[in-house]
C-alpha cells in the first residue's frame, strides 16, 4: 500500500539529490561567460571557420576588444540556439538558411534583396538579432556530379534528372530534411530518385562522389572541393534554391555596447565574391592551409590589417 | 606517418589541453553517475516492484542518439561543458545501474542467511557482505561506462565543450586525415589507460578473501 508511495519518494529524493550535486559541481566549475569578450561562433565546415576567423581577426586588429572563438558547432540550430541564449555573440549565417531553417518561411523567394530584407526585419522583431551587411558571395545549395559522369549522361541542369531517376544520391542530413532541400526540391521539380538519398556528413560527401560511392551530392556552391575534385554544378533551371548570401548575425545588445563594432564588421561587406570565397575554401581543403592563415592572408591582401584608421 | 608525427609534435600543446578537457568531461560525468546509479541500483535490488521501470527508463535514455540528446540539452543548458556533462552522465547510468542491480541479486542467499544468523542487521549485511561480494561486477559496470563515455565525449565538440572530438570533426570538415588521427589516437589511448587504472582500483577494493578463491 504505502510501499509504492515510499518507493516513489525514495526515487524522487535520489533525483533531487543528484540535481543538487549537479548544481554544486556547476557552481564550483564556474563557467560564467566573460562579458568583456566578444564570442564568435561558427558551424563546422571550412567556409564557416574561415569567415569566423576573418571576423575575429578584424575585431582584434581594429579594436581593443578580446575575442574568444567557439567555432565548429554542430549545425545551424546549435549555432542559432547558442546565439539566442547569448552564449555566443555572433556567427556567420546565410540568408536562405535564416529564411528557411530558422524562420521556417514557406513561400519560395528567389530575389536576394528581398530575402535579405525579410530575414533582417524578422530576426530583429522576433529574436532581437541584427543581420549585418552581406560579405557579397552566394553559397547556395547546388546539386553536383562528377564532371565526366554528368557529361556522359548529358545532364547539365536539375530537370534532366526527370530522365535519370536511377542515380544514387548522398545529401547532408540537413538537406534531406529541410524544406529548401530535398523534400522541397522533389515537389518543385516533380521528380524523385528511385532509392532514397543517403545521409552523408558535409565533409565526407565530396569524397563519396569522387570515389563513385554516390552519383549526386548536395554541394555548397563555394566549396573548394568542387574545383579540386572536378565536379560539375547543375543549373537550377526552375529557380528552386533561395539565395544564400552570407552575413554576420549579431546580438543587438553587443552592437549597442560597442558602438564601433557594427561599422568595423560591415567594412567586409561586398568584399568577398564567389570566386574569392571558393579560392579561400580551396586553399584550406586542398592545400592544407589553416583557416586562420587563409583569413589572415586575405585581410592583409585587401589592406584590412594596416594600422588603425 | 612521418607527416602525422610532425603534426603531433607541432600541436602537442593543443592535444594535451584537449586530452585534459576530455578527461575532465568524462570523469566528472562518470563520477556523478556512480554517485547516483550505485545507490539507486542497491535500492532497486531490494524494491523489486520498481526495478523494472527504473531499468526501463535508463534503457530508453541509452537509445537516444547522442547528438539528439545534446541538441535537446541546448534548450536548457546552452552550449559548452554543462550540457555535455549532463548528457554523458545520462549515458553512463545504464551500465552502472544494471551491473549493480545484477551483482546484488546474484549474491548467494545462503551467505545472506548466514550473516543474519550471526546477528547482523540488514544494513550490516549490505555493507559487510553483499557490497563486498558485488564489487567486481559493480566495478565492471563502472569500467564499461567509462570506456563508452570516452567514446561519446568526442561528440561533445559539436556543442562547444571541447575535448578530443574537436580534432576529429575539424579533420573531417577540413579534409585533413592527420587532424582526425590527432583526436582518435589519444582518445583510444585514454580509454585503455583509464580502463587499466580502474582495473587496479578494482583489485584494491575487492576483499582479500575473494581473491584467494579465484586462484
Amino acid at each position: 500500500m504505502s510501499n509504492k508511495l515510499q518507493s516513489i519518494l525514495v526515487l524522487v529524493g535520489l533525483i533531487v539529490a543528484i540535481i543538487i550535486v549537479f548544481l554544486l559541481v556547476f557552481t564550483i566549475r564556474g563557467e560564467e561567460r566573460d562579458h568583456d569578450k566578444i564570442i564568435i561562433g561558427s558551424k563546422e565546415f571550412t567556409e564557416q571557420l574561415i569567415l569566423a576567423e576573418l571576423l575575429a581577426q578584424l575585431i582584434e586588429a581594429k579594436t581593443e576588444l578580446k575575442v574568444e572563438r567557439k567555432t565548429g558547432l554542430g549545425g545551424t540550430l546549435i549555432c542559432f540556439g547558442a546565439l539566442e541564449k547569448g552564449e555566443i555573440d555572433l556567427y556567420p549565417e546565410y540568408t536562405g538558411t535564416g529564411l528557411k531553417a530558422i524562420l521556417k518561411h514557406e513561400e519560395n523567394i528567389t530575389d536576394s534583396e528581398e530575402v535579405y530584407e525579410l530575414v533582417k526585419k524578422k530576426f530583429m522583431a522576433e529574436y532581437n538579432l541584427e543581420w549585418l551587411k552581406s560579405f557579397g558571395f552566394n553559397n547556395t545549395y547546388a546539386l553536383a556530379m562528377r564532371k565526366e559522369h554528368a557529361d556522359s549522361l548529358g545532364i547539365s541542369k536539375i530537370s534532366d534528372f526527370l530522365a535519370h531517376s536511377e542515380l544514387a544520391c548522398g545529401f547532408t542530413a540537413e538537406f534531406n530534411e529541410r524544406d529548401d532541400g530535398y523534400p522541397g526540391l522533389v515537389r518543385h521539380y516533380g521528380f524523385r530518385f528511385e532509392s532514397d538519398p543517403k545521409d552523408l556528413d558535409p565533409g565526407l560527401m565530396y569524397k563519396a562522389v569522387k570515389e563513385k560511392e554516390v552519383d549526386v551530392i548536395s554541394a555548397f556552391a563555394t566549396d573548394g572541393r568542387i574545383q579540386a575534385y572536378n565536379l560539375k554544378v547543375l543549373d537550377d533551371d526552375k529557380k528552386f534554391f533561395p539565395p544564400y548570401y552570407a552575413a554576420p548575425v549579431v546580438r543587438s545588445a553587443i552592437l549597442e555596447k560597442n558602438s564601433k563594432l557594427g561599422d568595423i564588421l560591415n567594412s567586409l561587406a561586398d568584399h568577398i565574391d564567389d570566386v574569392d570565397m571558393s579560392r579561400m575554401n580551396y586553399e584550406v581543403d586542398n592545400d592544407g592551409k589553416s583557416p586562420s592563415q587563409v583569413a589572415k592572408e586575405f585581410l592583409t591582401r585587401e589592406g584590412f590589417l594596416r594600422k588603425k584608421d | 606517418m612521418r607527416e602525422f608525427g610532425e603534426l603531433f609534435l607541432e600541436r602537442r600543446g593543443e592535444v594535451w589541453a584537449a586530452t585534459l578537457e576530455h578527461l575532465d568531461l568524462t570523469l566528472t560525468a562518470v563520477a556523478m553517475a556512480v554517485l547516483f546509479a550505485v545507490p539507486l541500483g542497491i535500492y532497486i535490488s531490494r524494491e523489486k516492484n520498481v526495478s523494472a521501470s527504473v531499468l526501463g527508463i535508463a534503457g530508453v535514455i541509452q537509445t537516444i542518439p547522442s547528438l539528439a540528446l545534446l541538441g535537446f540539452m541546448l534548450t536548457f543548458l546552452g552550449i559548452g561543458a554543462k550540457p555535455a556533462i549532463v548528457a554523458l552522465f545520462l549515458y553512463s547510468l545504464l551500465p552502472i545501474l544494471r551491473n549493480t542491480f545484477t551483482a546484488l541479486n546474484e549474491v548467494d542467499p545462503a551467505l545472506k542467511e548466514a550473516a543474519r544468523g550471526m546477528g547482523m542487521s540488514s544494513m550490516q549485511t549490505l555493507v559487510k557482505v553483499e557490497i563486498p561480494l558485488s564489487l567486481p561486477v559493480i566495478m565492471a559496470g563502472i569500467r564499461t561506462a567509462t570506456v563508452i563515455t570516452i567514446g561519446i565525449a568526442t561528440l561533445c565538440a559539436l556543442i562547444g565543450a571541447g575535448g578530443l572530438g574537436k580534432f576529429i570533426f575539424r579533420g573531417i570538415a577540413l579534409n585533413n586525415s592527420g587532424l582526425i588521427l590527432l583526436g582518435v589516437i589519444p582518445s583510444a589511448a585514454l580509454a585503455l589507460i583509464i580502463d587499466f587504472v580502474l582495473g587496479r582500483v578494482e583489485k584494491l577494493l575487492v576483499p582479500k578473501g575473494l581473491k584467494i578463491d579465484k586462484q
